[in-house]
């Protein structure tokens, strides 16, 4: 069994007098094995985010199903599901998402204090993270006090300790200089190669050419997917490309 | 055409779309400036002339009072309007960006606040007008006076109200053009988003704060007579304000690390976020909420004293003049202060009465003495001291000497007393000794203190004095008189005689002051021809209702006032909490977008939220119900000077004030936080 199992999502928005209809998601299915690293690519507009939301349990789908580990999301009630998203799944935002009113440290706690660990627990889960992620000298500054790519270390962080099944990630290099991807995007690999589940939405071919295996989104659909296979990050990188120029093109892989 | 219509229309879509912030500052504008014209309207001779003699007293008190609301409309006005400009600032900036130059801004800005100007004192002129007649009626009623229904409008009022607003909207102009013409685009652009520095606990300012809350709170509690209450009460508002400033801003955010430092307390789902953000939110807000504290407490001071002013009046008039009529004899030479003499006055008194087909009742008829002395040590008081010489006021001491027959007669009791001998009722201070020395240039008369223990006697509330009190009972004034005999031949003397002689009257068979006027003659009769004896008193004759007439037109145009000026002091609190929720409405938007997606659920944020609103909210209310209780006795020992001594009246008054208050900020609240939870659920 997958770990996450798409299947057959649709979405329609409508205006809010019920006018006009808009189809983000026409039929999305797919599958993520346990310790995959997925990416999810596509122009803006192709639903990427819409998915993304609907993944989270942010948003609901108005047809399919999401299966995680089992579990029909859409069969979780409204109560549960604040507490069901804590636990299982690990958020990484183009924007950080950190709360300017918490240290980093305390950020990082926000799940945790959520579901009423100790402060002992917490410190201990977090130091192993925090000297991989490269961030324990700056746990007691302020979100503004540190550069972007420390702030998205710290919201890496945050998604790792739950311990959650899968790591959605939103455009994590998107607010970031070159340096700061490069270096976030290594961090992904070596978590994902601890075992890490992750699934990352991007439209950088570079960050995509990352993962082990690429998804390409084109109006509601998912269009085509790569695996990496034996491939370098190099030569994955122009597969990735090409596949993207003849997206654009419009013509059928 | 299109070019002459466009910034008029840019600067009208400025107001519109920001009509959340503007239309509540054009509300408070109007008000203010037809409280102002209504004030500046009763303070004219036009109405005063309706008002009966006191006129004069409350026309004082109006223009005081009008003087007040123009003062605080500047001051409010101009905080208010520098509110909405900065938090207007990434508009501005954005017009910068597209090409508008600062000259074109500072058109937009100008148009807007012509716009704004002109709406408000168009509309507030005419609330005035209208309401200047109801606000008439009012105090015409509440004084006393002639009520006419005559519709007056008062050009004069109306051009000092235009010509002082339009100097303030004047200075709110030029102070938001400087606004925009010092900064530069991109600041503009991004002063709303400008990253927040984590709030520092100042442990010096904090615990300063606190100290010196506690050094009012303690000279307010600790104050004993009503001359130093009004020395001290200055500076204790003083102390009050700034202390009230500095825990606002700096004690609450020490209070936060304080609990964050604890790290079991914090680290709980309840307090974990509420705490955190409790730091942002009181170091943005603690000014705000210190100005609300301030302006409550204000408001609460000013009408439970001034209610209680108005509404003890009357009862303070009834003990202050127990008759109709009253007489008070003042004998500069006391070899006439006799019991024979005396029953002479009255007897003229009573016969004049008869005579004039007139039912009087005597209700008072007190012979005693009074004395001003500076208690020394703990037995003895000395008369020595010239005024000017004194230096401690807290130990002036005023003593009066009661006849034992007075006493008797008056509590029903036979008790009777040796030479030497006294009976001590004090108030304001204690007398704890055996005896007690009076002295006075060298001579001195010691008595001896009997313990009765009961009835307590004041001679009625009629001697009641602003100074700590001592009521001497003796069993003849006369020889302490002789014992401190002055030199001087007429004047006052150190131990000043006085007989008190009020009249109730049924029935007048005579024109009410001709009689008045009567009794004095008959009684200054009796010493028909001795130029000596008549060189040697004063008759002074208080009629109640004429005396009152003052009395209530000043109580009355205070309490007036007092309405008036909280219900702006209120306005101008309820405006700051308004935009207060509006603009942590915005910031807490972005906030709760965040903590949604982290895995907090919406119940958690909510109830979050409303816990630290509710605490951000009702701290200023719980200051100023602090302030108020420490503020109370100080407040207490002021209103004996206007000869209020019912504390009873006081405390009712307080508590009234501090519920009714209570209640219509809970309203607010409940109204504001609405306001709140749509900007919040708005943008999500």
């Amino acid at each position: 069994m997958s770990l996450l199992e798409v299947k057959n999502l649709k979405k329609i928005y409508k205006t809010r007098f019920g006018g006009q209809e808009v189809e983000a998601l026409r039929d999305v299915s797919f599958a993520v094995e346990k310790g995959e690293y997925v990416a999810i690519m596509g122009e803006s507009g192709s639903g990427k985010t819409t998915l993304l939301n609907i993944l989270a349990a942010l948003d609901k789908p108005t047809a399919g199903r999401v299966i995680l580990e089992g579990m029909d999301l859409s069969e979780i009630s409204d109560k549960e599901i604040a507490t069901f998203r804590r636990d299982n799944l690990g958020f990484v935002f183009q924007e950080f998402n950190l709360l300017d009113t918490f240290s980093i440290e305390d950020n990082i706690y926000l799940p945790l204090v959520l579901a009423e660990n100790d402060y002992k627990t917490m410190s201990e889960r977090l130091k192993p993270i925090a000297a991989k992620l490269g961030i324990a000298e700056i746990l007691k500054k302020y979100p503004y006090e540190v550069s972007g790519g420390q702030k998205q270390r710290a919201a890496v962080a945050r998604a790792l300790i739950t311990d959650p099944r899968i790591i959605l990630a939103d455009e994590p290099t998107g607010a970031l200089d070159s340096r700061s991807s490069d270096e976030l995007l290594r961090l992904f690999g070596e978590v994902n190669e601890m075992g890490q589940t992750i699934l990352m939405v991007t439209h950088s071919a570079k960050a995509a050419s990352c993962a082990g295996r690429v998804l390409f989104i084109k109006d509601g659909e998912v269009f085509h997917q790569i695996y990496r296979g034996e491939d370098s990050n190099d030569s994955f990188y122009r597969k990735i490309t090409e596949t993207l120029t003849l997206l654009t093109r419009g013509g059928r892989a | 055409m299109m070019k002459t219509l466009f910034y008029p229309r840019l600067a009208w879509d400025g107001i519109r779309k920001n009509k959340r912030m503007v239309f509540p500052y054009i509300l408070t504008c109007i008000c203010m400036i037809s409280m102002f014209y209504i004030m500046v309207f009763l303070a004219t001779p036009d109405t005063a002339a309706l008002l009966p003699r006191g006129g004069d007293t409350a026309m004082i008190i109006l223009t005081l009072g009008s003087v007040v609301i123009a003062v605080f409309s500047l001051i409010f006005l101009f905080y208010t309007n520098s509110f909405l400009i900065r938090r207007r600032a990434a508009e501005f900036g954005l017009y910068n960006v597209l090409g508008m130059n600062k000259r074109n801004i500072t058109r937009i800005i100008s148009l807007e606040t012509f716009i704004t100007s002109a709406v408000s004192i168009v509309c507030g002129l005419l609330a005035g007008i209208i309401l200047s007649k109801l606000a008439e009626l009012g105090l015409v009623r509440m004084i006393g006076g002639t009520v006419t229904y005559k519709f007056r409008v008062d050009v004069k009022c109306i051009a000092i109200t235009v010509i002082f607003y339009l100097a303030i909207f004047a200075v709110i102009w030029f102070a938001s053009v400087i606004r925009v013409r010092r900064s530069s685009a991109v600041s503009l652009l991004q002063s709303e988003k400008a990253g927040e520095k984590a709030p520092k606990a100042n442990w010096l300012l904090g615990i300063l704060g606190a100290a010196i809350l506690g050094t009012a709170y303690y000279i307010a509690v600790s104050i004993d007579n009503p001359i130093s209450a009004i020395m001290w009460f200055f500076f204790a508002v003083i102390m009050v304000i700034i202390a009230t400033y500095l825990l606002m801003i700096a004690g609450s955010v020490l209070l936060c690390r304080i609990l964050q430092k604890n790290k079991k307390y914090y680290y709980n789902p309840r307090h974990f976020v509420s705490v955190s953000s409790m730091v942002y939110r009181m170091k943005r807000n603690g000014a705000g909420l210190a100005s609300i504290a301030i302006i409550a407490t204000m408001v609460l001071v000013m009408i439970s004293s001034a209610s209680c002013l108005w509404f003890g009046t009357r009862d303070m008039l009834a003990t202050r003049y127990p008759g109709d009529i009253n007489y008070t004899l003042r004998f500069y030479d006391n070899k006439y202060f006799t019991g024979e003499y005396i029953d002479g006055f009255r007897q003229a008194a009573v016969d004049f009465t008869k005579m004039n087909d007139t039912e009087a009742e005597t209700v008072f008829d007190i012979p005693y003495a009074e004395m001003e002395g500076v208690a020394e040590n703990n037995d003895t008081i000395d008369f020595g001291h010239a005024a000017s010489e004194v230096l401690s006021i807290a130990r002036l001491r005023s003593v009066n000497l009661i006849p034992l027959s007075v006493y008797n007669d008056r509590t029903g009791q036979d008790i009777s007393l040796d030479e030497g001998e006294a009976i001590v009722f004090a108030s304001g201070c204690t007398i704890d000794r055996d005896t007690l020395n009076l002295t006075y240039e060298g001579r001195t008369v010691s008595l001896k203190l009997v313990k009765t223990g009961d009835k307590e006697f004041y001679a009625d509330d009629y001697m009641k004095d602003v100074l700590p009190q001592i009521n001497l009972i003796v069993p003849d004034i006369r020889p302490i008189c002789e014992a401190f005999e002055d030199t001087q031949e007429y004047g006052y003397g150190v131990v000043r005689c006085i007989w008190r002689y009020s009249l109730k009257v049924d029935r007048f068979g005579m024109d009410r002051s001709d009689y008045a006027k009567g009794v004095k003659e008959a009684i200054l009769g009796t010493m028909d021809g001795d130029s000596g004896m008549l060189r040697a008193f004063s008759i002074s004759t208080e009629d109640r209702e004429r005396e009152s007439v003052d009395f209530i037109s000043a109580t009355g145009s205070l309490f007036f006032i007092g309405i008036v000026l909280s219900a702006v002091f209120i306005l101008a609190a309820v405006l700051i909490i308004y935009y207060k929720q509006i603009s942590e409405g915005y910031e807490d938007s972005r906030r709760f977008g965040v903590m949604r997606k982290v895995g907090m659920t919406k119940k958690e944020i909510k109830s979050s939220i409303n816990s630290q609103l509710l605490v951000v909210f009702f701290i200023p209310l719980a200051f100023a119900g602090l302030h108020l209780a420490f503020a109370f006795p100080i407040i207490g020992k002021m209103l004996n000077l206007f000869g209020i001594f019912n504390t009873g009246l006081f405390m009712v008054t307080t508590l009234i004030s501090f519920v009714a208050f209570a209640i219509f900020y809970a309203a607010v609240y409940k109204v504001t936080s609405n306001v709140y939870y749509n900007i919040v659920s708005d943008a999500k």
